[in-house]
């Protein structure tokens, strides 16, 4: 069919286009260039924890009951972030999107994720899974940058996922700590079960696809 | 940083100088490393500056394999009047624009590219090529004869302005 060069030019060109995988790939290679975040100057932190050591202290001798509802709503576990988490890492189970690093090994792991904010970890509650490590990407979980680690049974049959990301209370809440001796949080989300922890101050998400044999 | 659509563009730059899906994306995957070694300056220039990477890249290539005759970077034309509205007025048909598109040289393919997609002028252009505007004048008035003369002749409608 005749028509303007243009056009003709337009509809050639864009017929190269990069497959999803591709783009991801590229993705991951260019989030190097983004600059880590920076923590607050420690100055203004130092007097804000002056000035809440204040108000605490005032807090304390001028409405002790409020206060002390107050920290107990604050020890108690984050239930329905857990319930959020669960959502989100399901979501992203199920698609099984493309490994950006495809190793056994945590230490290729851990060289691979240079834009985190902590070094992934075994964890003392997936070692005793009978499972191996296949590969790992980036993803978020809740907006904060994380490791998302893909695990499979030794037998092959159940792939698990294994996200860890930077604890920030503000967007967690209260979480258990395992090496606390807290429990994880099991939440459920399109019949998956999910177990979310924290441990060495890095907030865990699982996804436990059981063997019904 | 780079969204996907910007991606695809740098892309799609990539696929016109090299002709070549795969190395297209090579130019670009080559282009993002050698950004990941010598950031730009802002990251707001990232589009222009890997577009920079990718171009230089597969010039130096081409030169280096000697795979294409080196252009006249100097040549001149003067007293014609040329502008990319000379294109404009080109009609063709998608076969034919295959066919023909085979045959022109990078840079050729880099002016088609570079007025069809990203809608530059001819000053424009010029400074992307980093060549005279004379030397891209010359060059989009040859791309015209070249594919009346490809073609047998195009149908050009009206007269070139």
């Amino acid at each position: 069919m005749s028509g303007k060069l243009k056009d003709r030019l337009h509809d050639r060109i864009v017929k190269y286009e990069l497959s999803e995988q591709q783009l991801e790939s590229l993705q991951a290679k260019l989030r190097a260039l983004e600059p880590a975040p920076t923590r607050c100057a420690e100055s203004p932190v130092r007097s804000w924890w002056a000035f809440s050591a204040v108000l605490s202290v005032l807090a304390v001798f001028l409405a002790i009951p409020v206060y002390m509802q107050i920290s107990e709503q604050k020890n108690s576990f984050n239930l329905e972030m857990a319930q959020l988490i669960a959502e989100e890492v399901v979501k992203n189970h199920l698609h099984l999107k493309p490994l950006e690093v495809k190793s056994n090994s945590l230490s290729d792991i851990r060289r691979y994720f240079t834009q985190l904010n902590f070094i992934p970890v075994a964890s003392g509650l997936v070692n005793s899974l009978d499972t191996r490590l296949l590969g790992a990407r980036y993803c978020s979980l809740q907006g904060i940058t994380a490791a998302q680690l893909r695990l499979q049974d030794h037998k092959g049959r159940f792939l698990n996922t294994l996200y860890q990301a930077e604890y920030k209370k503000e967007v967690f809440g209260r979480l258990p700590d395992i090496g606390q001796d807290e429990q994880p949080l099991v939440a459920y989300a399109n019949g998956i079960k999910v177990k979310v922890w924290l441990e060495r101050d890095i907030v865990f998400a699982l996804t436990e696809v059981e063997d019904t044999k | 940083m780079l969204t996907d659509s910007q991606l695809q563009a740098l892309y799609r730059y990539g696929c016109t100088l090299t002709n070549d899906e795969q190395l297209g994306h090579d130019l670009l995957h080559d282009a993002i490393e050698t950004c990941l070694r010598q950031p730009p300056d802002s990251l707001d220039k990232l589009p222009a500056y890997l577009r920079k990477i990718m171009r230089n890249r597969f010039f130096d290539l081409v030169r280096h394999q000697q795979r294409f005759p080196q252009d006249v970077l100097e040549e001149q034309v003067v007293g014609i009047d040329m502008n990319t509205r000379q294109l404009e007025d080109v009609i063709i048909d998608e076969v034919d624009l295959d066919a023909i598109w085979l045959l022109l040289q990078p840079v050729e393919r880099e002016i088609l590219f570079l007025w069809a997609i990203e809608g530059y002028t001819t000053n424009e252009i010029a400074d992307h090529l980093d060549m005279p505007k004379g030397t891209v004048l010359s060059k989009i008035h040859r791309l015209r004869i070249r594919m009346e003369q490809e073609q047998g002749g195009y149908k050009v409608r009206g007269e070139v302005i």
